[in-house]
């Protein structure tokens, strides 16, 4: 007598909770074993690259954005790099430190609003941010206030703290004086203080026992902890020049969703973000972060997806330390941005969103016009590699936990990777058909 | 003293979300005795817009299932929000959600007053619909009325 089939049994989650755009999820199991993952995303395709071609270069950091309200400084910053590399220019001294203040700014943000409003729900049960202020109320208030802190240096940096308007191809439209950074010194050095107790009480939380084995890939930069410059590095000995991303990280289409699927060539899925960052380049933390990363029980490289919660809190530290720092070392450049010619040409650069690194490639006529563009969002390229922890996790607490609970720590598992749908869904392919 | 501030959120070029945006543009006079501010999506930390503010309304498109144009007027301190008056937003935390935490941390004002629009599309570049734009003029009359009690 044959054994009877396993059952089979499906987790279907129609509208993920907590994660930045609308996307869905389906697991299928036959008895503890997962047959099938699927990270669905659902969100309309944006065409943001369709969008660019025929655009001057200097609209490039206003279109690119509105790609996402949480990580709008990502794109801008990926966007004036690969088109100043185009030019021949590079934007360095008070300029490029006033750029990596404006990054700093949206880390903060972006973090605390992940942190605290997104993922520490899962740790205490809670469907929310709401339920958690009920019994965590401190914590809460304290992560509001660390990410206004990063807010107010959009703003003023920005032009404005959601799809700020004041970057531009060569530096800014306009910098600030030193006494208008002045007022920002309090709030942070408040928040840096608030950041660091936080990190001591996240470090208490239960962590699910569970390890990716995902080739973690990063900028890399032998003086700092990485943000707007770098080679791409990865665990398992990636040693890239930015130039050459298109040769090593392939996308695809696949059926169940409208972002793109990456992959490094010949070597498979790959993940970007925190954990990715945090491995690669925590030697060069400063001396602050670093000491709170090893309080925090962080000796050195994490692959529980699980505690990325304390990465980013450790990120977090670092960034306000890291602003504070821009501004202490401020003094207002004579001009606002260099004025560089445009020429015909391709660039290419890469910076750290909070979620991972972010890609563009343009290509440009002499008079400045834009032909092709192409943008890899971390997202599309942690999509494969956050379906392979579902299969991790599933398979690890299938037999321990009921389908409520496994639903849950399911959706606990894509929240790990702060994933941006709305990021990821901005690709365009158009297949036209000539029928005779 | 009773500082009086309206939040009148939405993105003007997305149909009826756009209905905040309207609403304020019909409140933008020197009669109105009130701050105006017109975010293009609630941020989590909503209750920091008002911490000087004693009366706030707030006017926001939402989509709870019932006929387009419809107005939810709702006192906010009274009872919480229903869940299903959602911001039509999938960025922001949405209406309620901002309110209720900011219930849960007891940092609502000393009056708060919600007006919810009911959307009918949203379509990025299209004009609010008739059944919206009509709305707007009611809501923005009921404002008035309401920022002019004593």
């Amino acid at each position: 007598m044959s054994e009877p089939e396993p059952e089979v049994k499906t987790i279907h989650v129609e509208a993920l909770a907590r994660v930045e755009g609308e996307g869905a999820l389906r697991v299928r199991l036959r008895g503890d074993k997962v047959e099938d993952v699927q990270l669905e995303i659902y969100e309309p395709p944006r065409f943001f690259e369709a969008l660019l071609a025929g655009r001057s270069w200097l609209e490039a950091p206003d279109i690119t954005a509105r790609i996402c309200g949480i990580c709008p400084v990502a794109y801008q910053m990926s966007a004036v790099h690969a088109l100043e590399q185009v030019a021949g220019v590079e934007v360095d001294g008070q300029l490029g430190a006033l750029r990596r203040l404006l990054y700093c700014g949206e880390w903060i943000e972006s973090h605390a609003l992940h942190v605290f409003m997104l993922h520490a729900p899962d740790f205490f049960g809670c469907a929310d941010a709401i339920e958690l202020a009920k019994t965590q109320r401190v914590w809460v208030e304290k992560g509001l206030r660390i990410r206004r802190a990063g807010n107010a240096i959009l703003a003023l940096l920005g032009g404005r703290a959601i799809h700020p308007i004041n970057v531009r191809v060569g530096g800014f439209y306009r910098t600030p004086t030193r006494a208008e950074l002045e007022p920002l010194v309090p709030q942070l050095t408040g928040a840096r203080d608030e950041a660091l107790e936080s990190l001591e009480w996240l470090s208490g939380l239960d962590f699910p026992e569970v390890e990716g084995d995902w080739e973690l890939v990063a900028l890399v930069h032998p003086d700092e902890y990485p943000m707007i410059r770098g080679r791409l590095g990865s665990t398992h000995g990636l040693d890239l020049h930015v130039d050459d991303f298109e040769e090593h990280l392939i996308e695809a289409h696949v059926e169940h969703s409208t972002a793109l699927h990456a992959t490094l060539a010949g070597r498979g899925p790959y993940l970007t973000g925190p954990l990715a960052r945090f491995a690669l380049n925590h030697e060069r933390l400063g001396p602050l972060a670093a000491d709170a990363a090893r309080r925090a029980g962080l000796r050195g490289p994490t692959r529980n997806p699980f505690r990325s919660i304390l990465v980013r809190m450790v990120e977090v530290v670092q960034a306000l330390d890291d602003a504070l720092g821009v501004i202490a070392g401020y003094v207002q450049p004579p001009r606002p941005h260099l004025d560089p010619a445009p020429r015909a040409g391709i660039g290419r650069a890469a910076t750290e969103a909070p979620r991972g690194t972010l890609l563009h490639r343009y290509e440009l006529d002499a008079a400045g016009t834009i032909l092709t563009a192409r943008i890899m969002p971390p997202t599309s390229q942690n999509q494969p590699s956050i379906e392979a922890d579902l299969v991790r996790v599933v398979e690890a607490f299938a037999g321990e936990l009921d389908d409520a609970a496994l639903t849950w720590r399911c959706e606990q598992a894509v929240r790990n990777h702060d994933p941006c749908i709305s990021c990821a869904t901005h690709f365009l392919k158009l297949e036209l058909e000539r029928l005779p | 003293m009773s500082h009086a501030l309206v939040i009148a959120a939405g993105n003007a070029d997305r149909g009826d979300d756009g209905a905040g945006p309207a609403v304020a543009e019909l409140l933008r006079s020197p009669e109105v005795a009130a701050e105006l501010l017109v975010p293009r999506v609630l941020p989590p930390d909503l209750h920091a817009s008002w911490t000087s503010a004693s009366r706030v309304v707030i006017v926001d498109a939402v989509r709870s299932g019932a006929r387009p144009g419809t107005v939810h007027r709702l006192d906010a301190r009274a009872a919480p929000l229903p869940a299903a008056l959602q911001s039509l937003s999938t960025h922001g935390v949405g209406l309620a959600r901002a309110v209720e935490l900011a219930r849960v941390l007891d940092a609502l004002p000393a009056e708060l007053t919600v007006f919810g629009i009911e959307a009918e599309a949203c379509e990025l570049g299209q004009p609010l619909s008739p059944a919206v734009a009509r709305a707007v003029h009611e809501v923005a009359d009921a404002v008035r009325r309401q920022l002019e009690r004593a």
